[in-house]
């Protein structure tokens, strides 16, 4: 019988890989939040409430009140959000749990001081970016209606590409949606008469809809892929 | 060499088995979840899960609880505090051992 020896190199090697193997098992529960789609869902839909938002209020007539437009706003946006935190519990309620386990998340962490570090940074960011937009209005270089809908699309597009980095190579056709959604934007930006200042809901809109399709997919291939199981046996 | 060594030697047993291991650093993550997500992410079969969290729970760092979801039996698995603490020291001694 022969004995293998481990060497110093073999074993740190060793070591490294099961760190690694450790790692790549506590990140495991974060992306099985998504494994039915419904976190795309839900971002869709609320890009598509904010895309509803504003074509209710291009609908309303000139004489509305500033508090009416406001009102209109926030009444598609309730009911759009509404709705995808129903979908998303009806889903996780009749199809993941029965299929592939229940998870709860911990709300925020045992450390005190990341939260507040975080908001303290959105803070910033957020007081940074509207004091830029303020001083770009005063200017007259950009319109509010038009910071908003670039900014949120902006923000879309870069979101969805974080997303599909860190879903693994299993959804590399969400790499496609991605580029189609880049696309998408460049032609309508393209396609609107006038200046780029010109364009406003139709990007939100497209975004709204790639973001809801991807997650309708997503569940798709996630129900196809899975059954569910007998639960007396545990 | 000699420190490697001994932190190797200090690894906690029960969490060092790979399946164990598997277990608990996807428990560490959660709140809580139920026996059928472990059985899925974690790909053994019942039976080995089932011994696996027995040996945790006896050492006191799973907490098992069975429960009902509707009319179906749910079993609820969560990490104790002193399994939280002891991930969490063998995590800091598996750093130190390279």
């Amino acid at each position: 019988m022969s004995k293998a020896l481990l060497t110093y190199s073999g074993l740190r090697c060793k070591l490294v890989c099961m760190n690694n193997k450790l790692h790549t098992y506590m990140t495991r529960p974060e992306r099985y939040a998504n494994i039915d789609g419904t976190g795309e869902m839900i971002f869709g839909l609320m890009l598509l409430g904010f895309a509803l938002a504003g074509y209710l209020e291009a609908s309303l007539p000139g004489s509305a009140s500033k508090w009416a437009r406001v009102a209109v706003i926030y009444l598609g946006l309730i009911l759009v959000l509404g709705l995808g935190y129903w979908v998303r519990r009806g889903i996780k309620k009749r199809i993941t749990w029965p299929r592939t386990g229940y998870v709860a998340y911990p709300r925020g962490g045992k450390s005190w001081w990341l939260p507040r570090v975080r908001i303290f940074a959105t803070l910033v960011f957020g007081l940074s970016l509207a004091f830029a937009v303020g001083i770009a209005r005063w200017r007259h270089l950009i319109s509010m209606g038009n910071a908003r809908v670039d900014g949120l699309t902006v923000f879309s597009v870069v979101m969805y590409g974080c997303w599909v980095s860190r879903m693994g190579k299993e959804n590399w056709w969400k790499w496609l949606v991605w580029f189609f959604m880049i696309l998408g934007v460049v032609t309508i930006a393209l396609m609107v008469p006038g200046d780029f200042n010109n364009w406003d809901r139709p990007p939100v809109l497209l975004m709204g809809l790639l973001w809801l399709g991807s997650g309708t997919v997503t569940l798709y291939s996630y129900i196809r892929h899975t059954k569910p199981s007998n639960p007396e046996t545990e | 060499m000699n420190e490697q060594l001994q932190a190797i030697s200090e690894l906690d047993r029960v969490i060092h088995e790979p399946g164990r291991l598997m277990i608990v650093a996807l428990l560490w993550a959660v709140k809580e979840c139920d026996f059928l997500y472990l059985l899925h992410e974690t790909e053994m079969n019942k039976g080995n899960l089932s011994s696996h969290l027995a040996r945790l729970e006896e050492a006191g760092y799973v907490q098992i609880e069975k429960t009902y979801r509707g009319k179906v039996p749910q079993t609820l698995l969560r990490l104790t505090s002193t399994g939280r603490s002891e991930f969490a020291r063998y995590c800091k001694t598996l750093k130190a051992a390279f």
